[in-house]
């Protein structure tokens, strides 16, 4: 009985064993997705890496894989790209001093707008 | 004054688009300048000799990346052509993107104004230099520090205002 137990305990890590391989290897897909859907592609500018079949963005569709494959995780892959083509290639792009109007100006605007509204209103009243 | 704020407002507008538009988008400024060159381990285009990124330091030069199969190179080429018979800054060439025999051919065709020629068939040295779009030259300093960038092909424009007084510049550093 015990010899059986220990059987069935193997063949039941054998039968897990592909899903481990299976979810291994979706894992990777998923971070290459999010990754090429993240990405512009330099020579069609308002394409991501995914849109694009420029000849360009094959090619750094298939750095993103070998890099994700060698185990590279997403920040070091994007820290790749952006060293070599500046932060253009992030569709999102980080906040910093240079593009500070572009991530406040909308709310700084929203102020503005929300104050002379005020203003108005009471005056009117 | 009911109309000072509707005003000033239009002139930031029309300020903030004026230089908006008239920016060219195709045009980034790479963050490899400053930069060494990066490392690589390739061939010229027969084959014959490696080369790797020692080439870089010695003179100033220019890094020019073409392709047979490019067309703005070729529109380019009699700049780089004039570069090399006023003897004004050596021109390195990578070669991107290509067969050998089309490269070969090419250059028979249209002259060969390059010291020398980096294959990079695969494209793997011109990934690191940040290429995106051939026609692309790059102004290496003697250290092997990229100084500057050109997108696009080169133009007389380019090649007499900037190009030439920025090499002076770096010149008198010394």
């Amino acid at each position: 009985m015990k010899k059986n137990s220990i059987l069935i305990l193997f063949l039941v890590i054998f039968c897990l064993y592909p899903i481990h391989g299976e979810s291994q290897v979706s894992k990777k897909q998923e971070t290459y997705k999010k990754l090429i859907s993240e990405l512009r592609c330099m020579v069609c500018q308002n394409q991501n890496l995914e849109e694009s079949e420029a000849p360009l963005a094959i090619d750094l569709k298939n750095k993103i894989m070998e890099m994700i494959n060698d185990g590279k995780n997403e920040e070091e892959i994007k820290k790749f790209l952006v060293d070599r083509y500046s932060s253009f290639i992030l569709y999102q792009p980080p906040f910093t001093y240079q593009n500070i109007l572009l991530w406040l100006g909308p709310f700084i605007f929203l102020f503005v707008l929300t104050y002379f509204l005020y203003k108005r209103y009471f005056r009117l009243k | 004054m009911k109309y000072l704020f509707p005003l000033i407002f239009f002139f930031l507008i029309t300020i903030l688009l004026f230089f908006g538009l008239s920016n060219n988008p195709n045009i980034i400024r790479s963050p490899l300048i400053g930069k060494s060159i990066p490392n690589f381990q390739l061939t010229n285009i027969d084959g014959t000799q490696s080369i790797n990124e020692n080439i870089m330091s010695g003179d100033l030069k220019l890094l020019n990346v073409w392709a047979s199969w490019c067309f703005a190179c070729i529109a380019e080429h009699s700049v780089l052509t004039e570069i090399n018979s006023k003897n004004l800054i050596k021109i390195y060439g990578v070669n991107y993107k290509d067969s050998a025999e089309d490269a070969l051919g090419w250059l028979k065709i249209q002259g060969n104004p390059y010291e020398i020629n980096i294959f990079d068939s695969e494209g793997k040295f011109s990934l690191d230099l940040g290429v995106y779009g051939v026609p692309e030259t790059f102004l290496v300093d003697s250290k092997g520090v990229i100084r500057a960038k050109y997108i696009g092909a080169l133009n007389r424009e380019t090649l007499y205002n900037d190009i030439l007084p920025l090499i002076e510049k770096i010149n008198e550093e010394k």
